[in-house]
C-alpha cells in the first residue's frame, strides 16, 4: 500500500512533464512452460485448465489463445483413498444449455468460451467432490513430463454478519461490509468474491459469476483470533453500463449481493496474493518484479488450488 | 592474543619499527605548527600545502586546517599554496618550536574563475591517495543545476566510478557498491538518507558547505563501516571577520545564510536555511472545493554552526543539521488521507586541541537521527508506520607529526545504535490489529585505528594502517521464529543489555605511491572493510521506506576487500591531471529480500527473517582527465566496469547488479568568457540500467500473468544528456573618485550578485526513468495488447537562480 501511495505522490509531480512511449527491448530467451489452473472446491468436482505460456512479444489474438490449450494430457486427482481421472472437455463439445453453468464455474462469459473453444479437464461424476479436511493430490502427465501438486481444503471461514453503509456524498450508494470471526488456532488464508444477483435493466442477473478485486486475497496475520471487518466494492459495476461512472464501485440501495469467502492453504494463498500484487503493481516504478510462487512440482507454472468457501447474502438496506 | 591480532601482528610490528627507525636517526629538530585560514572569512583551510624548497619537503594542513612540520635548526623559505589564493612566501628562522597561523588571501583577479580542486597542484601525483577526489563547492555553483538547485551529490555522480541511481535522483553507487555502502558524513555525523523529494535533491545546502571529499578506493584506516565509499561533507565554519548574508531565489526553493564573528578572529557562527515552495504552488492549483484539497509537499532544511577559539591551543565547534520532508495526500470524497513526514537531524560537538607542536587532537560527540513516518486513514481505519535510527557516538582522533617523513593518525570511535526497522499500529474503529508491537534493535559499534603515511625513500611513499572494528548486538530484543503458514510461531526474548551476537574483525589498509622520474606516479592500494549496518530495499528505486537495520544474529556483517592500481600524471606544468585506475572488489554477506517478500511482511517478524544472503564482485577501469585552473576548466571521466551478484536462493547463476554500468562517461566543463560571464556544460553517457522484465505471459483466472526472466537480465536504453549553463556576475568593484585628487579608486562592492541560467537536458533526450509492462484489453476477447512502455521524466528544463551576498 505504501509503495502505491508513494506512486500516487510521484505521479502527482511527474504527470505534467513525463512522456511515455512504447519500446522493444531485448529480453532473456523465452522457454515455453506448461501452466496449470486447477481448482477443487467443497462440494464441487475438480477441474484443471492446462495451457502453455507464450513469448512476451508473441501474438495475443484469439487464435493464439485457443492454440495455447494443452490437449491429451493424462490428469488424475487423488484424495488418498480415491483417484479420479479427469477428462478433457471443450466448449464446442458442450450442450449450449450447459454453457451458462460452465461459465459460472470458470468465471468466463459463455460467448467467450465458445469463441476460443475453451478447454478444461474435469470429472463428470459428482462422486468425487471436494471435502473439508482432505488433501487432494494432482498428477499431470504430458509429453513425457510429470507435474504434481497437492492442496488441502481447510475449514471454511465464519462470516459473522454483512451490512451496507451509505456514503453520505453518494446519495443512495455505498459499500458492503463484512464482519469476519477469525479462528485463533489456525493460520487462515482467505479469498473474497462477490456476485450481484438482482436483475439489471435487461431483466438479467447483474453478475453471471463471482468476481474478485485486486485485494481479494488476504490472510489473518494482523487479526488472528479477532473479529475483523472490511469493506468491499462493487466489482461488477465497472463493466455494467447501467451504472454511471460516478457510482462505479458502489452498491445501490436494494442491490442484492452474494458473497463468497473461501479458506485457502498457505501455498494457494501466496499464489493468489502474489498474482494480484503483480496485476495491481502494473506501471508502478517503485514495484519490484513479482515472481509468483507456484505449488506445482516438475517445472510447470500456475496453481492447484483448494477453495473452501462460505456463502452469505447481503441485501443493501442501510 | 586473539587470532585476528596474531594474523596482523606483523603489519603492526613493521609499522612501529619504521617509526622507531626514523626517530633513532633523527637529529635536533624544531617544529613549526599552526592553522591556515582564509584571510577574508577566517575559515580554516583543508589541504593547503606548505613547502620548504631548500629541503624539498613540506606538509599539508589537515581536516581542521592544522599543520605541523619538524625540521632541523636553520633558516628556511616557506611557501604556502592553495589553488585560487595568493601564495605566501616567508622566511622562517627555526631555532626553537614555533606556533604560527597563516592567512591566505583569495586572488582578487580570479573572481568567477572555476576552481575544480581546492588542493595543492601536485597532490594528484605526490600523495598516496587513490580513488579520492576533492571538489570545490564554488565550482559546483557554476555547473548547470537541475531546476536551479545546486546539488553536491549530483556533482559527485559526474566522477568516474560513481554512478547515479536514476534520472534526476541523488542516490549514488560507487564501484559496484550498493547505496547502503556509502558512508555519508556531515561534519562527522552519519546521514542515513541524504535525499529530499523522493531522491531528486540532496539534503546538502551548497551555501552551508565548505568542502566535499569522496573516497571510493584506498580508504584510509581512519574511516570504516562502509564497503564502497566515504563522502565527507564539511560545513562552513562561518566568517570570523565580518557579518555577511548570502542567499538565493530559485524556481523550486529559496535559501538564506547568515554568518559573522562572535568575537573577531576568535569565534564565528553560520546559520543557513532552505525551503521549497511546492506546497504553495499546489495550494494555488488545488482549490478548496477540490476533492484533493489539502494535498501538499514541501521540504526544508536548516544548518547551524558556531566555533570559538578558547585559547591558542583549543577550539570548540558545534554544528547541527535539521531537515524535513512533508508529504500529504487527501481524497476528501473517499475520506482517505495520507501524511508522510521524514527527515534527518544531526549534531556534532568537536573539541580541537593542539596538545603539543607535533600532536593534534580532535574529540567529537555525535548525534544522528533519521525517521520516517507514514500515517493514513480511510473511514474508521487508521494505519501508522514508523521507522527510524538514532545514533549517539563519540570519536577521538590524533594526528602526530613525529618527523617530516611521517604523519601518523590514530584514534577510536564508538556508536550506540537504536534502530526501529518497522513499527506499525493499525486499528479499525474499536478493533486493534496485532502488528507485533515495536521491535527495536540495539547495538554497540566501535573501532580503533592507526595509520602512518611516510616516505620510505624519496620516491616511495606508503600509507599503512590497521583498523579493528567490532559490533555487539544487545537486548532488549525479540527474535521471532516464524514458520510460513503456521500460527504458533515462537519467539526468543533477550533482556536489556544482554549480548546477543558479537562480531569483530581486523581491517588492513595500505596504499603506496612510487614516483617516476618524470614526476608521474604509480599507486597501488588494498583495503578490507567490515560493515555492520544494512539497507533492505524492496523497490528498485531508493525510497524513504527502505529499511535500515544493524547486524544481528542472522544478518552477519558485510565484508569487502578492494585492490586497486593506478597511474597518475600531470601535464603542462600541472595544468592537467590525468589518471588511470583499475580495481577489483569482492563483497560478502550482501543482503536482498527473499522472493515474494512484501513490506507488510516486516510487521509481525524481524526484518532479517525476510532476507537472503549472497556475495558480489566488481571490477573496472577508470580514466580521468582534469584541468583545474585557467579560463577553461573541468574534467572528463570514463569508467568501464562490471558488477555482479550471486544469491543462490534467488538465482543459481551470477547476475548483473542493479547498478551495473558497462560504460559511464561524464564531461564537466566551465569556461570563463569574461569577468562577468561564465559558461558551463555537463554531458553524461551511461549504459542503460539493468532491470528484470517478463519473458512470457499466460492467462490465469481470466487475468494476464507474467513470468519474469533472469534477474536484471534486460537493459534500458542508454542514458545520455547535455546540460548547459551561463552565470552572470555583477562587477565586483565600484569606482570612486577622490574629490581632492580626482584620482579614481576601485573599491570592492559590498553587495554582490550573480544569476545562473541553466538548461537541463538541452537536446530533450527522452531518457528512460522506468519501463513498465502494460496490458490492455481482455485476453478472452481478442483485443489484448501487451507492450513495454518507457516513461521519460524530464524533457528540456530551463531554470534561473538569483544568488546574492553582502
Amino acid at each position: 500500500m505504501i509503495k502505491n501511495l508513494i506512486f500516487i505522490a510521484f505521479c502527482f509531480g511527474a504527470i505534467l512533464v513525463s512522456c511515455t512511449k512504447e519500446v522493444e527491448l531485448e529480453l532473456p530467451p523465452f522457454v515455453e512452460k506448461v501452466v496449470v489452473e486447477g481448482r477443487i472446491e467443497t462440494g464441487m468436482p475438480p477441474f484443471v485448465i492446462l495451457t502453455k505460456s507464450r513469448d512476451f512479444y508473441g501474438e495475443t489474438g484469439l487464435d493464439e489463445l485457443a492454440n495455447s490449450f494443452v490437449h491429451d494430457a493424462q490428469i488424475t486427482v487423488s484424495d488418498g483413498s480415491n483417484t479420479v481421472t479427469l477428462i478433457e472437455i471443450c466448449a464446442n463439445d458442450i450442450d449450449p444449455d450447459l454453457l451458462p453453468l460452465v461459465s459460472e464455474i470458470l468465471g468466463i462469459d459463455p460467448e467467450q468460451l465458445s469463441l476460443i473453444n475453451f478447454c478444461a479437464y474435469t470429472s463428470l461424476s459428482l462422486d468425487f467432490v471436494g471435502e473439508v479436511g482432505k488433501t487432494y493430490a494432482l498428477n499431470i502427465q504430458f509429453e513425457g513430463e510429470t507435474y504434481t501438486s497437492q492442496t488441502t481444503l481447510a475449514p471454511a471461514p465464519v462470516i459473522d454478519s454483512l451490512y451496507f453503509l451509505i456514503e453520505p456524498s453518494k446519495q443512495e450508494h455505498g459499500f458492503g461490509w463484512c464482519v469476519l470471526n477469525d479462528n485463533a488456532a489456525t493460520y487462515n488464508g482467505h479469498f473474497f468474491e462477490m456476485k450481484r444477483i438482482h436483475k439489471n435493466s435487461l431483466g438479467e442477473q447483474a453478475d453471471q459469476f463471482f468476481r474478485h478485486s485486486l485485494s481479494s486475497a488476504f490472510d489473518d496475520t494482523f487479526f488472528n483470533g479477532l473479529t475483523f471487518k472490511f469493506g468491499f466494492t462493487n466489482i461488477g459495476s465497472y463493466r455494467d453500463d447501467d451504472i454511471a461512472d460516478e457510482f462505479k464501485g458502489y452498491y445501490k440501495t436494494n442491490d442484492t449481493v452474494v458473497v463468497k469467502l473461501s479458506s485457502l492453504d498457505y501455498a494457494v494463498f501466496k499464489f493468489h496474493e502474489m498474482k494480484l500484487i503483480q496485476v495491481a503493481s502494473e506501471g508502478n516504478p517503485f514495484a519490484s518484479p513479482t515472481y509468483i510462487p507456484s505449488n506445482i512440482e516438475g517445472g510447470a507454472m500456475g496453481c492447484w488450488a483448494g477453495f473452501s468457501p462460505v456463502f452469505d447474502t447481503l441485501i443493501c438496506v442501510p | 592474543m586473539p587470532k585476528v591480532f596474531q594474523k596482523y601482528s606483523l603489519v603492526l610490528a613493521l609499522l612501529f619499527a619504521l617509526l622507531a627507525q626514523k626517530n633513532t636517526f633523527s637529529q635536533q629538530k624544531y617544529t613549526v605548527s599552526g592553522h591556515i585560514y582564509d584571510a577574508e572569512t577566517g575559515e580554516t583551510m583543508i589541504g593547503a600545502k606548505l613547502f620548504f624548497p631548500e629541503l624539498a619537503k613540506g606538509g599539508v594542513s589537515n581536516a581542521y586546517g592544522f599543520y605541523s612540520v619538524s625540521l632541523p635548526e636553520g633558516t628556511y623559505d616557506l611557501q604556502i599554496n592553495y589553488t585560487g589564493y595568493e601564495t605566501i612566501s616567508e622566511k622562517i628562522i627555526l631555532t626553537n618550536n614555533i606556533q604560527r597561523d597563516f592567512k591566505l588571501q583569495p586572488k582578487a583577479t580570479e573572481m568567477g574563475e572555476v576552481v575544480v580542486s581546492a588542493q595543492n597542484e601536485r597532490a594528484n601525483t605526490e600523495s598516496t591517495k587513490m580513488g579520492t577526489i576533492e571538489l570545490d563547492v564554488e565550482m559546483m555553483k557554476t555547473l548547470p543545476a537541475f531546476l536551479g538547485e545546486v546539488d553536491v551529490l549530483k556533482t559527485i555522480q559526474l566522477l568516474p566510478g560513481v554512478s547515479s541511481a536514476n534520472e534526476g535522483a541523488q542516490g549514488f553507487y560507487v564501484r559496484g557498491g550498493g547505496p547502503d555502502q556509502n558512508l555519508v558524513l556531515l561534519d562527522e555525523a552519519t546521514v542515513y538518507n541524504a535525499s529530499h523529494l523522493f531522491g531528486f535533491f540532496s539534503v546538502f545546502n551548497a551555501d552551508a558547505i565548505k568542502s566535499v571529499n569522496i573516497i571510493k578506493g584506498g580508504m584510509p584506516a581512519e574511516f570504516g563501516g562502509r564497503l564502497a565509499s566515504v563522502l565527507e561533507v564539511k560545513m562552513n565554519d562561518g566568517n570570523n571577520q565580518r557579518f555577511g548574508i548570502d542567499g538565493g531565489i530559485g524556481l523550486l526553493s529559496s535559501r538564506l545564510t547568515l554568518q559573522g564573528p562572535i568575537v573577531k578572529d576568535k569565534g564565528s557562527f553560520i546559520v543557513s536555511g532552505r525551503r521549497t515552495y511546492l506546497d504553495l504552488l499546489l495550494k494555488a492549483f488545488i482549490p478548496k472545493t477540490s476533492d484533493f484539497y489539502g494535498t501538499s509537499y514541501f521540504f526544508h532544511d536548516f544548518t547551524a554552526k558556531v566555533n570559538y577559539k578558547i585559547s591558542n591551543k583549543d577550539r570548540i565547534f558545534i554544528s547541527g543539521y535539521f531537515g524535513r520532508d512533508e508529504f500529504s495526500f487527501n481524497n476528501n470524497v473517499d475520506d482517505f488521507n495520507v501524511s508522510m513526514p521524514w527527515g534527518n537531524a544531526t549534531a556534532t560537538v568537536r573539541w580541537n586541541r593542539i596538545i603539543n607542536d607535533k600532536l593534534f587532537m580532535n574529540l567529537s560527540g555525535i548525534f544522528t537521527d533519521y525517521n520516517f513516518q507514514f500515517k493514513s486513514g480511510i473511514n474508521d481505519f487508521q494505519f501508522n508506520l514508523y521507522s527510524g535510527i538514532r545514533d549517539y557516538g563519540t570519536k577521538l582522533d590524533f594526528t602526530w607529526y613525529p618527523n617530516p617523513r611521517h604523519e601518523v593518525k590514530f584514534g577510536g570511535q564508538y556508536t550506540y545504535h537504536t534502530f526501529t526497522p518497522t513499527s506499525v499500529t493499525a486499528e479499525d474503529d474499536d478493533v486493534v490489529f496485532n502488528t507485533g508491537g515495536i521491535n527495536r534493535i540495539y547495538g554497540h559499534e566501535g573501532a580503533f585505528y592507526i595509520q602512518d603515511e611516510f616516505d620510505l625513500t624519496d620516491v616511495l611513499r606508503l600509507n599503512v594502517g590497521l583498523r579493528y572494528s567490532w559490533y555487539n548486538h544487545i537486548g532488549p530484543f525479540t527474535r521471532y521464529i516464524t514458520i510460513p503458514g503456521e500460527v504458533n510461531n515462537d519467539s526468543i526474548v533477550f533482556k536489556p543489555n544482554e549480548s546477543i551476537k558479537f562480531y569483530h574483525g581486523l581491517e588492513p589498509r595500505a596504499n603506496l605511491r612510487y614516483l617516476l622520474p618524470d614526476k608521474s606516479s604509480i599507486k597501488a592500494g588494498f583495503n578490507q572493510v567490515n560493515q555492520y549496518v544494512h539497507l533492505a530495499t524492496i523497490s528498485p528505486t531508493s525510497l524513504p521506506t527502505d529499511i535500515w537495520f544493524p547486524s544481528t544474529d542472522i544478518a552477519q556483517p558485510q565484508r569487502g576487500w578492494q585492490a586497486s592500481l593506478g597511474y597518475f600524471k600531470n601535464l603542462a606544468n600541472n595544468k592537467y591531471e590525468t589518471s588511470v585506475e583499475v580495481y577489483y572488489k569482492g563483497m560478502q554477506n550482501l543482503i536482498e529480500y527473499r522472493e515474494g517478500a512484501q513490506p507488510a511482511d516486516n510487521v509481525t517478524t524481524n526484518p532479517d527473517n525476510l532476507l537472503v544472503f549472497g556475495k558480489g564482485r566488481s571490477f573496472g577501469a577508470e580514466f580521468f582527465l582534469r584541468k583545474s585552473s585557467g579560463k577553461a576548466t573541468g574534467w572528463i571521466g570514463y569508467t568501464i566496469a562490471r558488477t555482479e551478484r550471486f544469491f543462490p536462493q534467488l538465482q543459481s547463476t551470477w547476475f548483473p547488479a542493479r547498478y551495473d554500468r558497462t560504460h559511464d562517461l561524464s564531461i564537466a566543463f566551465n569556461y570563463k568568457i569574461s569577468d562577468k560571464w561564465t559558461a558551463g556544460a555537463v554531458f553524461v553517457y551511461a549504459t542503460g540500467n539493468t532491470m528484470t522484465l517478463p519473458v512470457a505471459w499466460y492467462v490465469h483466472d481470466g487475468r494476464v500473468i507474467f513470468e519474469y526472466g533472469d534477474r536484471n537480465g534486460t537493459r534500458m536504453p542508454a542514458y545520455h544528456r547535455l546540460d548547459l549553463s551561463m552565470t552572470w556576475y555583477d562587477d565586483p568593484f565600484k569606482v570612486k573618485t577622490n574629490p581632492e585628487t580626482n584620482e579614481q579608486i576601485k573599491t570592492k562592492k559590498k553587495f554582490r550578485q550573480n544569476v545562473n541560467f541553466s538548461v537541463f537536458n538541452a537536446y530533450n533526450r527522452q531518457n528512460p526513468y522506468f519501463i513498465y509492462v502494460s496490458t490492455e484489453g481482455d485476453p478472452n476477447s481478442g483485443d489484448l495488447k501487451i507492450a513495454l512502455q518507457q516513461v521519460a521524466l524530464f524533457p528540456v528544463l530551463p531554470s534561473i537562480t538569483w544568488n546574492f551576498n553582502f
